[in-house]
């Protein structure tokens, strides 16, 4: 008989979201859906605020990566000051600014790897509830869980050295940035033998990719095997193709590695990307414009960057990216799991820019703020530990906001993790007459490998449980499990 | 789970360390201010750091943050006594202010890092063993504004009385 089966909330993701699975007759999934259950309305929020409030603002809009929403603002409003789109600041204010956007990427792909990522891989997707949290990984691995905090820590002192606060800072502002990097403040990183020592942040950086590998060769098979599909793959880019998450144009290629967005202009991305609405869900569905809806969704986050940028340009995060690609013969990786390699790569690539820059004496330097000819329109785009996150500003004659439009990281994956749903759904529930926790685990670790932010995507904060519901076709509720 | 405090407002006391020796107290205030009552937390420390400035109390450090993150398992675990304030949407008659205890299975999110999750990484990565409270402060709207709802604002007064006690009953 057609049963209806509910995850409700999901677990580990940040905001309120539901996962739904419809069987048929003989138990086949029919149909599956990621929705999100949250109303966005903090577009409606800042209209009408004076401009230069904006990049404060926007980050009330998530805890976990604030700066992202910091500095796309920020981004977004050079323009609107006539500072240029990205290349018109002072060597000053773009390193300061990088320095923390790198922060915010090492602190926050820290976090997520292990603190919500590895007590699946350590302890198996099927291992108790109980044992898959971080409480249980301090517990029988008290150094990594240490270092996973301690990196998230770094990160976060180097948001504060550049932004004035860990969460919420107001470093960036329209033009530049309004205070540089002094030498005690600099010296705090490069001290060796302490905690915030970057030297050992990219040893731990590497350390923590070589733990990847080593469970990769043990488990290849999962890894290789689980929530693959192909799709289109979008990042910025660095002009000669380099990666580069903080400035660059939009570059697109598809699951065979043909480019089907070629470098374009941010300033445009509305000619070429579009957003479709669907009735069940709050979160709207990006696509590539030329390709239409049905073939132009596309993934967005780490698994993405590496499969559309053509280097890193860092030492040990080029290595690592090599042999990242040779596993799929330089083409696109459209595996799933893959995404926890290739955002350990990043996490080592943010260590190593954040040492190079620490080095940078334009760090010091005292030309913060550059304007020219005002505009009434900009767009800030850059690449956010999730993806790629879009904002786009109108103001009028009175510099108030009168248009905003984000489309954030995690809008971007929509269609990708409704895609991993239903791929796990398929292969973990199909046929079977009753649905375990391991199972609902399952397609909560395939979202989760895309680090969802649903607070972004729908600016709401919230706790979260999860429940499961089972019901036949006539709305009978069959099974009922929570947790 | 919490060890609700509310009708009597005594203090809990850790075993071996009795409350004369408290050398440190952190008020730590969290909430997103651009969820009304959500900011309940953040006010009111906010309301006691000018206080406790104003009072010289130099015992007493605060912390606002839009969430409490894993991170402050460190910070906490330097800590004699640490003191969260937080929204609640449930009706808690007002404020609740109640003793944290460790949970083995606590829930985690990072956006949703509960009191007593934050208590049980503090004691098994540094160590930490501090006497933990949540101070509650009922909230009634959650929509995007930056305005506290009327009871709110009754309830964020009542809370920094309350929270002023305590701290009184701590210097002793």
């Amino acid at each position: 008989m057609p049963q209806k089966i509910t995850i409700a909330p999901l677990t580990r993701v940040e905001g309120h979201g539901k996962v739904t699975i419809h069987l048929d007759d003989e138990g086949n999934v029919v149909r599956s859906r990621l929705h999100i259950v949250e109303f966005r309305g903090f577009e409606r929020f800042i209209k009408g605020r004076p401009y230069w409030e904006i990049p404060v603002l926007v980050q009330r809009l998530c805890g976990i990566c604030p700066v992202s929403h910091h500095l796309a603002a920020a981004k977004a409003m050079d323009v609107i000051v006539g500072a240029g789109t990205g290349n018109g600041l002072s060597p000053a204010a773009e390193k300061i600014r990088r320095l923390m956007h790198y922060g915010q990427i090492f602190q926050s792909h820290a976090l997520h790897f292990f603190h919500l990522a590895s007590p699946d891989l350590l302890f198996g997707i099927d291992a108790p509830p109980e044992h898959r949290n971080v409480i249980h990984l301090a517990k029988v691995n008290r150094e990594l869980a240490t270092q996973g905090v301690m990196m998230r820590k770094f990160g976060q002192e180097i948001i504060k050295a550049t932004a004035g606060k860990k969460i919420h800072g107001t470093g960036a502002v329209p033009g530049g940035v309004n205070k540089n990097l002094s030498p005690e403040e600099r010296d705090m990183f490069l001290e060796s033998g302490t905690q915030l020592d970057v030297d050992l942040m990219i040893q731990w950086a590497i350390a923590a990719v070589e733990l990847f590998k080593e469970y990769y060769k043990k488990n290849k098979s999962f890894i290789d095997t689980f929530s693959v599909f192909p799709s289109n793959h979008l990042s910025l880019v660095r002009k000669d193709g380099a990666l580069d998450l903080y400035h660059g144009v939009v570059r697109a290629v598809d699951s065979e590695g043909k480019k089907i967005l070629h470098d374009i202009d941010y300033q445009e991305y509305f000619n070429f990307i579009h957003e479709e609405v669907r009735s069940w869900s709050y979160m709207k569905f990006p696509y590539i414009a030329e390709l239409g809806e049905e073939q132009g969704w596309y993934r967005v986050g780490p698994l993405a960057r590496l499969n559309t940028c053509d280097f890193i340009p860092s030492v040990h995060a080029q290595k690592e990216f090599e042999q990242f690609k040779s596993i799929t013969g330089g083409k696109p990786n459209n595996m799933c799991m893959h995404t926890h390699y290739a955002r350990l790569i990043e996490l080592l690539h943010a260590a190593e820019v954040i040492k190079t820059l620490l080095s940078d004496i334009d760090l010091q330097g005292e030309d913060l703020i550059r304007k020219g000819e005002k505009k009434s329109e900009g767009v800030g785009l850059l690449e956010a530990p999730r993806g790629t996150l879009f904002h786009h500003y109108k103001i009028n004659e009175y510099d108030q906001v009168e248009m905003a439009n984000l489309i954030v990281s995690t809008t971007n994956n929509n269609e990708p993790m409704n895609q991993a749903v239903k791929y796990v759904a398929k292969s973990v529930m199909t046929g079977k007459k009753e649905i375990t926790e391991p199972m609902m685990n399952a397609i909560e670790v395939a979202i989760r490998a895309y680090d969802p932010c649903l607070s972004c995507a729908t600016h709401a904060f919230g706790e979260m449980g999860l429940d499961i519901e089972l019901y036949d076709h006539a709305g009978m509720l069959l099974d009922a499990k929570q947790r | 789970m919490q060890n609700s405090d509310n009708e009597n407002n005594t203090v809990q006391q850790r075993e071996g360390s009795p409350l004369s020796n408290i050398q440190s107290i952190l008020l730590y205030g969290y909430g997103n201010t651009t969820r009304r009552d959500d900011r309940l937390g953040i006010d009111c420390v906010t309301l006691m750091e000018e206080w406790i400035a104003l009072n010289r109390i130099d015992f007493v450090t605060c912390k606002t943050s839009p969430q409490l993150n894993i991170e402050d398992a460190e910070e906490i675990s330097t800590y004699d006594i640490v003191i969260l304030a937080d929204a609640s949407i449930d009706d808690i008659g007002g404020v609740q202010f109640s003793g944290v205890e460790i949970e083995e299975t606590a829930a985690f999110t990072t956006h949703t890092v509960s009191p007593s999750h934050l208590l049980k990484l503090s004691r098994e990565l540094f160590a930490g063993n501090p006497l933990v409270y949540l101070l509650q402060i009922q909230g009634y709207e959650w929509d995007f504004s930056e305005e506290l709802t009327q009871q709110g604002e009754k309830n964020l007064q009542k809370a920094v009385i309350l929270l002023k006690q305590k701290l009184t009953e701590f210097q002793r």
